[in-house]
């Protein structure tokens, strides 16, 4: 019942915010220069079209009343017509989501499946010349942007070795086989960052967990290392790298615009950019909101997955 | 800025770049006997928001690669831009040019089954004339002019004008006389509604706006499909890395490349091909502004600028320098024209202390900020300051270009924007420089009085390419536009994998769709 009420109360604290997002992102995009009415016009259009496709669009109409048309809309689940490609936003945003949450969701695999293990052997090797390796390569891959290592993976791995191909997305149901070759070398260049960044953290918590009583206990009931790590060690760790996971995954949604671009995948990112440049406003704000959703949703699984590592936490 | 430029294109010259009529560099490999089974791919700069070619996002002069694979127009407008038969066969005026008889082609059936006659066309028609301002500038352009409709009989429509007009076989080469199967039209459909079917070589298989389309081939093609790939799979990428990474590790067989992009493709080994079109970088002025209302000014602008080093320098082998709005391959170009401004910095001086401005004069420059524009601009910005002219940029975004001419009086003195071409060239100086498309008149009254001129004269009139040329040097003379240099589209291929696909004129784009794919090229 708690679990109820505690998602009921995160799930309606979650309105405001949103809405929050949205005008926040209404106004910044009535701030920046650009007229909608003249993309949507087309070339060469003459004023007559360019101010009836104003007022078509109410791009016409006060602020506050275009703002108020599509917070309305949103409440009963419509955000709207694509100024330009007149397809419900709605649809645009579901028809790519897929491609940006299969690259999330592959970096967020590499990251973890990369930062776990190096964040345990620099703990377990502390001070030693590992620890320093693995300190100084996280640095690097905190440092390298994405759209570096990504050009530079394409590079090597896809033009001059032909492992795998540079561009493009392949849908899971189409070819699984092909869903995965595609996806391996975007993920990777988004992915690297979240490794370099959970490592250290993984470093980080499980230096001090290991320090801790139990794990001595442990030890002294002669439990096996692996036993030790995995389950008093990583565990006990866990708050503290979840909590940063969570935050990393905002970073994954931004990075994953650039990464998008280099490797041609048609994403929710590049949607986003293809709108910035024709001021699809409707889709831009769709994004936004979406985007939001995503992140506050993930909040609430990191808040969730807290009662599930430290049973105080549960019953606070 | 002419030593830089001469640095920047040395690597180019030594590389031995020629630009010629869909030039292939290295010099082209015989080409594989074309595939019937191959899939053409093409990784493009351009999409489409929807494929309703009325729709005004397809009015631009670069978005109808994809509009030409789907849909025939009445008139096919050859690769010089000449109007030739399409889904009409003939056509003629009546004496007074208000009223245009087409003959339409027997036989021909839109993908659907549904078959193409007089009520198709003229259903056609009633929809763009119904669209009104909603619709594309062409089709707005074309269909304003438009009184009535007359059914002859099947295989026959007519078109009655409001006034004599001798474009529109040229206009119903653009998407404004693109046939769009009447079956789909009954719901009023518009832009991303309308269910894409035509008679053209290919039909829909999937799109995705702004994404891909996927078509097949037309196999009842009323053409011939002889050597036609069996799919063509066009894909928009704005990224040109993207674009040639593609080709580079084989997700694509052709890519629309950068000319900065040439010596890269050529050092992976693809062959690259560079068609000059009918588009150019210019530099528009509002003359109702005091200072470039003045001509000695404006010729002052016109000498102060080295063409050469920016085409050089920016150009990198795909652009030649020219002041006029054709490229040389156009039988509207006119050579002796290329004489009138050479670079000269001296004379450049003298004007414009003739024009009254001994101690150099400041010049309003409304900028679009995207990286192309700047350099250019920046470029252009310094020849001028060496003579005095001191061009100060307003930047704003690409979308923002409308305020150059409203509201009156404008902002900036001038604006430079990418050509894309027109079909009819008559178009071109109607769209850049006539009184009707600037609220303050043409530059120069001439200009108007020869548009008219020529509008009221038929195609085929000899009298009408006269009045073109006459056109052609006077807004050049008087400088009612300042051209820098052309632009042509590069592409990258493997070598022999990609024939036809000879230089197009009339739109931005060449026609992807008449691409023959070699045996062995994916």
């Amino acid at each position: 019942m708690s679990t109820l009420l505690f998602l009921g109360r995160r799930l309606l604290s979650a309105i405001p915010i949103l809405a929050l997002v949205g005008l926040i992102t209404f106004l910044l995009i009535h701030l920046i220069p650009g007229d909608p009415a003249a993309v949507v016009a087309g070339d060469n259009a003459s004023t007559e079209a360019i101010d009836a496709a104003r007022h078509r669009l109410g791009l016409d109409r006060p602020f506050l009343m275009q703002f108020w048309t599509w917070l309305s809309g949103v409440a009963v689940g419509d955000l709207g017509t694509s100024f330009t490609s007149g397809r419900p936003v709605v649809s645009l945003i579901f028809d790519r989501l897929p491609i940006t949450l299969s690259l999330t969701g592959g970096s967020t695999l590499i990251g973890i499946g990369i930062a776990i293990p190096m964040g345990i052997m620099a703990a377990l090797n502390r001070n030693s010349w590992v620890d320093r390796l693995i300190i100084t390569t996280t640095s690097l891959g905190i440092a390298a942007p994405e759209f570096f290592i990504g050009l530079l993976l394409v590079l090597v791995v896809a033009l001059n070795m032909g492992l795998l191909p540079a561009t493009g997305y392949v849908p899971f149901v189409e070819d699984p086989a092909e869903w995965v070759r595609r996806l391996i070398l975007p993920s990777f260049t988004l992915g690297i960052g979240l490794a370099a960044e959970l490592a250290r953290q993984v470093r980080g918590a499980m230096i001090d967990v290991l320090a801790r009583d139990y794990i001595q206990t442990a030890r002294a009931k002669g439990l096996s290392a692996l036993a030790i790590i995995v389950k008093h060690g990583l565990k006990n760790a866990a708050i503290p790298i979840v909590t940063v996971l969570g935050l990393q995954i905002r970073r994954l949604l931004g990075g994953a615009v650039i990464v998008e671009q280099i490797f041609a995948m048609n994403g929710v990112g590049s949607l986003a950019v293809r709108a910035v440049f024709l001021r699809d406003l409707p889709v831009l704000l769709g994004v936004a909101l979406i985007t939001a959703v995503v992140v506050l949703f993930v909040n609430l699984l990191v808040d969730m997955s807290y009662g599930y590592f430290d049973p105080k936490v549960r019953q606070s | 800025m002419r030593r830089i430029a001469c640095c920047l294109s040395v690597g180019f010259l030594l590389a031995g770049f020629a630009l010629g009529p869909g030039a292939v560099l290295p010099a082209r490999v015989a080409d594989k006997a074309p595939d019937p089974n191959a899939t053409l791919i093409y990784f493009d700069a351009v999409s489409n928001q929807t494929l309703d070619p009325q729709e005004p996002q397809n009015n631009s002069s670069f978005a109808q690669g994809v509009l030409m694979a789907i849909y025939d127009s009445l008139v096919r407008l050859d690769p010089a831009g000449d109007p030739k038969p399409g889904l009409a066969t003939s056509w003629h005026y009546n004496e007074d040019l208000t009223e245009i008889t087409l003959t339409l082609r027997k036989g021909v059936t839109f993908h659907d089954g549904t078959p193409f006659n007089a009520a198709a066309a003229a259903k056609n028609f009633e929809r763009s004339m119904t669209l009104g301002p909603r619709a594309g500038g062409v089709t707005v352009e074309t269909f304003t002019q438009v009184a009535a409709v007359d059914v002859v009989d099947n295989d026959t429509v007519r078109l009655r004008l409001k006034a004599p007009n001798g474009q529109m076989p040229y206009l119903l080469g653009t998407q404004a006389g693109m046939m769009i199967s009447p079956a789909v039209l009954t719901d009023t459909p518009f832009g991303a509604t309308l269910k894409p079917v035509g008679t053209g070589p290919y039909r829909v298989k999937s799109f995705e706006s702004n994404v891909r389309t996927q078509m097949q081939r037309n196999d009842a093609y009323w053409e011939g499909v002889e050597g036609r790939p069996a799919s063509f799979d066009h894909n928009f990428v704005s990224d040109s890395r993207a674009r040639l990474n593609a080709l580079r590790s084989g997700q694509a067989n052709l890519a629309l490349i950068e000319a900065r992009q040439i010596a890269e493709a050529q050092e992976a080994g693809f062959a690259v091909q560079i068609n000059e079109k009918n588009s150019t970088w210019e530099i528009g002025l509002n003359t109702s502004h005091d200072s470039v209302s003045k001509l000695k000014l404006r010729q002052a602008m016109m000498y102060a600028i080295d063409r050469e080093a920016l085409a050089e320098a920016l150009g990198y082998g795909a652009s030649k320098p020219t002041v006029q709005f054709f490229a040389s391959s156009s039988p509207w170009f006119d050579p002796a024209l290329e004489k009138l401004f050479p670079y000269d910095p001296d004379k450049a001086r003298k004007l414009l202390a003739e024009a009254g401005y001994p101690k150099g004069v400041d010049i309003s420059w409304l900028l679009l900020n995207t990286n192309e524009y700047k350099t250019l601009g920046e470029a252009v910005q310094a020849m001028w300051g060496d003579v005095g002219i001191r061009a100060r940029f307003d930047t704003v975004d690409v979308s923002q270009y409308t305020l150059f001419r409203r509201p009156a009086p404008g902002r900036g003195d001038v604006l430079m924007v990418r050509w894309g071409g027109r079909p009819d060239p008559l178009m071109t100086f109607q769209e850049a420089i006539s009184g009707r498309a600037q609220p303050w008149g043409p530059v120069v009254p001439e200009v108007d009085a020869l548009i008219d001129q020529a509008r009221a004269l038929a195609p085929s009139d000899p009298k009408r390419a006269e009045v073109i040329h006459k056109l052609s040097r006077v807004a050049t003379e008087q400088v009612a536009h300042m051209t820098l240099m052309t632009r042509s589209n590069v592409y990258a291929f493997k070598p022999g994998c990609i024939s036809n696909l000879p230089p197009y004129l009339p739109t931005g784009n060449d026609r992807i769709n008449d691409t023959r794919v070699g045996a062995g090229c994916k």
